[in-house]
């Protein structure tokens, strides 16, 4: 007996809006910051000895003309207004088309490595492919390799060890490994020391001065995502979705989900939320 | 000991890319900022010397105008490190 579908019956619509994001360009300083306050022990209050994994999808706007960094999301010592103090940070230099993920307690304490995507040999042949950006730096011109609405999931992953060796970091292009890292000891400088004190968060320019939010026209985030525990490469793949963002709280590891924002409301979905922006010029369409 | 130097592009090309350890082009390209560790052969072509990496970085937010799209300099830990890298970062 085969099976009979009832055409009139319907499934309700999936209950995870994805309409807006949010939108940082050229810094104007504080007025233009975004991002939470204070974490307020929400579990992103990681130090150099914490295993712990950080998401986020982003839509390039700035051009080959930015020609310095862009930080894609930082954070340090709530109330800290220099770049020390529980330092976490993942940004770009489109100058030289690298993604550096540095954690630091002052500049004579701290570490970081980097990855290059414009080299198809040797070890960076494997960010070479995973970006698809070809020879041609990472601009609005050049995403490379994207999900849906163009955008890019940036993934790194961190272990319990507190240098960025190759072997503690990785950095994920969407779902794909971006391989070992340019990892120097030139990189490192002293011991790390981060301590557990709540942290602000910034989503597109520096957590200390609001600045590095880009050029002229805006790069979009959506789906940041905060994570108490090293991904694994499956799990980073689950995250993905095959290039459509999903509700994280029905990930495998959501029970290690510290942090979730979507910018559908002024409400983060996990985690502190105190001047989340919402509806104001930083917040735009997908 | 490591000195910064405003020079035009085209006397890069004749540099010792092994004492080479940074590298900034201006926006347009004409002019690249290059830190050296070691005696600079071609003094006379720098349009600009910085002393140390403070004073570069002062500079650039003194005048971000040509190097930067975002307006704004860099700090001294962004110059220390983006080490330039001859595989990756060209030679010219």
């Amino acid at each position: 007996m085969g099976i009979i579908i009832n055409p009139y019956i319907s499934f309700p619509a999936a209950s995870f809006a994805d309409t807006k994001s949010l939108h940082r360009s050229i810094s104007t300083g504080a007025g233009n910051y975004a991002g939470v306050d204070d974490s307020n022990g929400m579990g992103v209050e990681w130090d150099e000895d914490d295993a712990f994994s950080i998401s986020f999808w982003v839509k390039a706007g700035w051009s080959s003309s930015l020609n310095t960094n862009i930080h894609l999301f930082c954070m340090n010592d709530a109330g800290t207004t220099s770049a020390s103090g529980g330092l976490i940070r993942i940004y770009y230099h489109e100058s030289n088309n690298r993604i550096y993920f540095d954690w630091r307690s002052n500049s004579s304490n701290r570490s970081n490595n980097f990855w290059l995507f414009h080299s198809n040999s040797g070890n960076y042949a494997t960010a070479y492919a995973a970006a698809g950006l070809g020879s041609t730096y990472w601009s609005a011109s050049n995403r490379g390799n994207v999900g849906d609405d163009d955008y890019t999931m940036i993934t790194v992953t961190k272990g319990t060890d507190d240098q960025a060796t190759n072997s503690n970091v990785k950095l994920y292009w969407n779902d794909a490994s971006c391989g070992n890292g340019y990892y120097t000891n030139g990189n490192n400088a002293g011991t790390p020391a981060l301590g557990n004190n709540d942290r602000k968060l910034s989503f597109g320019s520096t957590s200390w001065n609001n600045y590095r939010a880009g050029n002229s026209t805006s790069t979009r985030y959506n789906d940041i995502t905060f994570w108490d525990k090293e991904l694994t490469s499956s799990e980073v793949t689950e995250l993905y979705n095959n290039g459509s963002r999903m509700d994280a709280t029905n990930h495998s590891a959501a029970s290690d989900l510290k942090g979730y924002y979507t910018f559908e409301t002024a409400a983060a979905t996990v985690g502190e939320d105190t001047n989340l922006p919402n509806g104001l010029s930083v917040i735009g369409a997908v | 000991m490591i000195k910064y130097y405003i020079i035009p592009k085209a006397i890069f090309v004749d540099v010792n890319k092994e004492k080479v350890t940074y590298l900034l082009k201006s926006i347009d390209r004409t002019k690249y900022i290059i830190g050296y560790d070691g005696t600079f052969e071609y003094l006379n072509d720098a349009t600009k010397t910085f002393d140390t990496v403070n004073d570069l970085s002062v500079y650039t937010y003194n005048e971000p105008e040509d190097w930067f799209g975002d307006n704004t300099g860099l700090d001294v830990d962004m110059i220390e490190e983006n080490e330039y890298i001859l595989e990756f970062d060209g030679n010219e």
